[in-house]
């Protein structure tokens, strides 16, 4: 199997705002042609790891290398090679989105505009309106354009659909599958579960500036089991379900809830002895995953 | 050669682009001011020359040892003439002193201010011939300048004249236009920084490849290129209005106020330097208004008192010295030198700053 490529190496990333911690001891690896997603709460240090990646803010320890270049020294370089979407952001009130979004790509050392209007097509954005004329849609659309325009290698979006209304969310969230099959890696932050679970490969979820897990959202949703409810005909043992992987056992008259982690063709093969009204298999959703780090502390689930 | 490749920059065109409106307003505003300041001077000219009396010309007056002496041209048809006194030039109170048939007379010395009206008189009636004081006339401008607080617009200049369109101006047009440049300049140079903190463009800026000393220094230069623009089409409009109105100024009104461009620069850079670290407009806005007044304040008050002159050379305006090209037709390069080597180094700690300063979001 062929090896992925290491595009964001993050380790011990560490950054106070005078006394306060922004975030602290950051591992973090993300892979050529993945879209990862970073997920946590506002104030969480979402922005704050983004920002220190790109050098906007300077780490105060750690070490972050992006495309195997050092964030601080080489951070020219790395910009070259990396779009970003800020989570909050604006451009030049007075001036048409065209001439605004040509003088970025112009930084980039790009004249040619013709991904620009491709992208400004696709997402319906007027480029001849002045920034300060659009609506909140619209200037994300703009952000989103011109995180996207220079064809970077690496993509770093914070909260990028804030904003849009669902079938533009539909939309850009197609758009990045596309990116991700035309080998851009995209490294997203969100508070939406929702939009992490649609798009993204693996999540990481950070809390109070501290990462608390990484992984891939299927294994991930694996590790957090499926929810068992059976309604039987009769009272039955609660002995039969003390087996391996099954968590969180609970009766109510005839009514069995259980969490299975594991071992899930053995536990289905000891429910249907007996006579079952009805049952019910759910899968987690990543909200669940969500709080229950959050409602845990950050342990493993 | 770093600052000459900024010129033309993208960030230094986009500066240039997204301050169009704002550079056009402040400079026909600058430009309207000092060529409409020159078109006042023949009015003030004339305001300034000494009053003459009416039919002075006629009658004419010698202070001597033994009196004061008045003599006065001779009317063929007058059979005697009447010399009048007053304390007061308007002669309303007046009462005859001579009555006499020649044209002299002699009148004994006393203090206060005295003023004489010869009347001859025909056999049709009395008719006014002339008047005459006994009060040295004074050139209302060496009355201003015995005001100190008018001798702090002459820059130190005791021998600056209204006869001379550079004398005029010196006073009226550039002894304020630190003020008039500086000021808005100032603020421009603030708002070229804080605009995007507050517009929340810098994560997008520094989001490309675009190194904060590059920034620096093309926001600098563009600015620099805006005030010089603005100088140079001031004293372009400046010398044309002057040659309607006066022969004197040419070439030297335009030179004088093209050599305040380096004392400009300091402003540009010590207003970035305050956006830089503060962080704020308002804040960055005040200190730079305060920068600006302290050095005028205090060059200014320097010459209304002699204690403060010590501390002109600490001044950025003590540099910019305009009346020696106005009035001796001199520049002294090493003024400019010096002051264009302080706004570099203002602007190099600047950037020393802004490279580690976290960019605020």
């Amino acid at each position: 199997m062929k090896k992925k490529k290491l595009v964001m190496d993050i380790r011990g990333l560490t950054k106070y705002y005078g006394k306060v911690v922004g975030i602290e001891g950051l591992d973090l690896k993300v892979y050529e042609g993945e879209i990862m997603g970073f997920l946590g709460p506002n104030g969480a240090g979402k922005t704050t790891t983004i920002r220190a990646c790109l050098d906007l803010i300077h780490k105060s320890d750690g070490v972050v290398n992006i495309f195997g270049l050092d964030s601080h020294r080489d951070s020219l370089e790395i910009r070259r090679r990396t779009g970003y979407l800020p989570g909050d952001f604006g451009m030049y009130p007075d001036l048409k989105v065209r001439t605004i979004l040509k003088y970025l790509l112009s930084q980039n050392g790009i004249s040619d505009t013709t991904r620009m209007e491709e992208l400004a097509r696709s997402f319906e954005l007027d480029l001849d309106r002045k920034y300060g004329e659009l609506s909140k849609g619209n200037r994300q659309k703009a952000g989103i354009v011109q995180a996207f325009m220079a064809d970077q290698d690496l993509i770093m979006l914070d909260e990028p659909t804030s904003g849009l209304d669902p079938l533009m969310q539909k939309k850009f969230y197609g758009f990045l599958r596309e990116e991700r099959e035309n080998g851009k890696t995209i490294f997203m932050s969100s508070h939406i579960l929702a939009e992490v679970e649609e798009v993204c490969d693996r999540v990481a979820i950070i809390r109070n500036g501290h990462l608390q897990v990484v992984e891939n959202i299927h294994s991930l949703k694996e590790k957090m089991g499926k929810k068992l409810v059976v309604e039987f005909e009769n009272s039955v043992d609660t002995g039969l379900f003390e087996m391996e992987g099954v968590n969180d056992f609970s009766i109510d008259g005839r009514m069995v809830t259980m969490i299975v982690t594991s071992n899930l063709d053995e536990v289905i093969k000891t429910v249907s002895r007996q006579n079952i009204i009805n049952m019910s298999l759910e899968t987690f959703s990543l909200e669940h995953l969500f709080l229950t780090y959050y409602s845990r502390g950050g342990r493993d689930p | 050669m770093y600052l000459l490749e900024a010129l033309g920059g993208k960030t230094f065109l986009m500066e240039l682009r997204k301050g169009l409106k704002g550079f056009t307003v402040f400079t026909l505003v600058v430009v309207l001011i000092a060529g409409g300041m020159t078109q006042l001077y023949p009015v003030v000219q004339e305001a300034m020359e000494p009053d003459e009396m009416e039919g002075a010309e006629f009658v004419i007056l010698e202070v001597g040892d033994e009196g004061i002496y008045l003599r006065w041209v001779t009317v063929p048809e007058a059979v005697e003439y009447v010399v009048m006194e007053d304390s007061h030039p308007y002669m309303v109170t007046s009462y005859e002193i001579e009555r006499t048939p020649e044209n002299h007379t002699m009148v004994v010395h006393a203090e206060g201010e005295r003023y004489f009206a010869v009347i001859y008189v025909t056999d049709e009636g009395e008719f006014p011939l002339g008047m005459v004081s006994a009060q040295e006339t004074k050139d209302p401008l060496e009355v201003l300048m015995e005001t100190p607080f008018y001798r702090m617009f002459t820059a130190g200049r005791p021998d600056l004249t209204f006869d001379e369109m550079e004398g005029f101006l010196s006073v009226e047009l550039y002894s304020w236009w630190i003020l008039l440049v500086g000021v808005y300049l100032s603020y421009l140079s603030v708002k070229s920084i804080t605009d995007d903190y507050q517009e929340k463009r810098m994560d997008i800026i520094f989001s490309t490849p675009l190194s904060r000393e590059r920034y620096m220094v093309e926001k600098f230069s563009a600015l620099g290129v805006v005030v010089l623009v603005m100088i140079v089409l001031s004293g372009v409009f400046v010398m044309l209005a002057a040659g309607t109105v006066s022969d004197g100024g040419g070439t030297n009104l335009l030179v004088a106020l093209v050599i305040s461009w380096p004392m400009f620069l300091v402003i540009i850079a010590v207003s970035m330097f305050l956006a830089v670290v503060t962080g704020s407009s308002r804040k960055a806005v005040g200190l730079s208004f305060a920068f600006i007044m302290l050095n005028y304040g205090v060059f200014m008050a320097g010459h209304m008192v002699d204690s403060l002159s010590v501390v002109h050379p600490f001044t950025i305006c003590h540099y910019w010295d305009y009346n020696s090209v106005l009035l001796d037709g001199v520049v002294y390069p090493w003024h400019l030198v010096l002051l264009t080597a302080i706004a570099l180094v203002v602007l190099v700690l600047s950037t020393l700053f802004f490279r580690k300063k976290d960019i605020p979001s």
